[in-house]
């Protein structure tokens, strides 16, 4: 049996993105995949642990294209 | 000028379908860049990341199963993308104080309390004595025309037929008698 992913970390830099855009996204994932948010001065760290039958990439992929079109809205 | 913008496989991942532009935001602004990265969200994954005041790394992964080919293609029409909404930027930004006027002005307008067009000493002026060139004078003299209303466009058209749907059914009523009486003398003839 493979192990359990320990999932994918995905760093939003804060020059690019804000939190709160961040923190909709993944919202918005929450049914998918396992989401932790840690936010630091430089950044916003994501971390994707996608659910069965969806990989953390592409999970992770879809939440950055998400952010950006929600930084596109404030904008 | 823009930095050299190469197409090279991702450094982290080596993923073949994934490229990195880099842009000087000195020439493209954050806003053309994010705009031009809207439009592609549907084809393909974006990325930002580096420096927003010396240099704007773009990662673009294509979301089809075909490989660099495709995402060389969308580089390309990224790049252009850019310029498009680095123009669309630039016109905004000119035409930004005129907007507002005319925004303001249909406001206002719209509300019915404040004229935009304030009278003038010239709107009692017929249109023959007015200077040569005033074509601004004019057209107030125009919109004020409308007003007159000759051919009753803004009467309600209640208070218009009033008189009329009353009278109505009456005279229907006499055309029917008529037509019944005419059936009767050739029913009688016959």
């Amino acid at each position: 049996m493979a192990p359990k992913s320990t999932g994918i970390s995905v760093r939003f830099d804060k020059k690019f993105y804000n939190l709160e855009s961040v923190k909709k996204s993944a919202k918005q994932f929450r049914s998918l995949a396992d989401l932790k948010i840690s936010d630091s001065k430089s950044g916003i760290d994501v971390r994707v642990i996608a659910k069965k039958p969806f990989s953390d990439s592409l999970i992770a992929d879809e939440l950055k294209n998400y952010a950006l079109s929600e930084m596109k809205d404030i904008i | 000028m823009a930095k050299k913008k190469t197409a090279v496989k991702s450094p982290k991942t080596g993923d073949p379908k994934e490229i990195k532009i880099a842009v000087n935001p000195n020439i493209y602004p954050l806003e053309a860049i994010y705009g031009a990265a809207y439009v592609f969200l549907d084809r393909a994954y974006v990325f930002l990341d580096g420096n927003p005041k010396t240099k704007i790394i773009i990662s673009i992964k294509s979301k089809d199963e075909e490989s660099f080919g495709k995402a060389d293609k969308i580089k390309s029409e990224f790049l252009n993308e850019l310029v498009n909404y680095s123009l669309r930027r630039q016109i905004a930004e000119r035409n930004a104080k005129l907007r507002e006027y005319v925004a303001g002005a249909a406001l206002l307008g719209a509300s019915g309390d404040i004229n935009v067009f304030p009278v003038t000493e010239t709107d009692n002026i017929s249109p023959d004595e007015l200077p040569v060139g005033a074509e601004i004078e004019e057209t107030v003299i125009e919109t004020e025309t409308w007003k007159e209303d000759p051919f009753q466009i803004a009467v309600p058209w209640e208070e218009k037929y009033a008189t009329v749907s009353e009278e109505a059914p009456a005279a229907e009523i006499k055309t029917s008698a008529k037509k019944t009486k005419k059936t009767t003398k050739k029913t009688k003839k016959k």
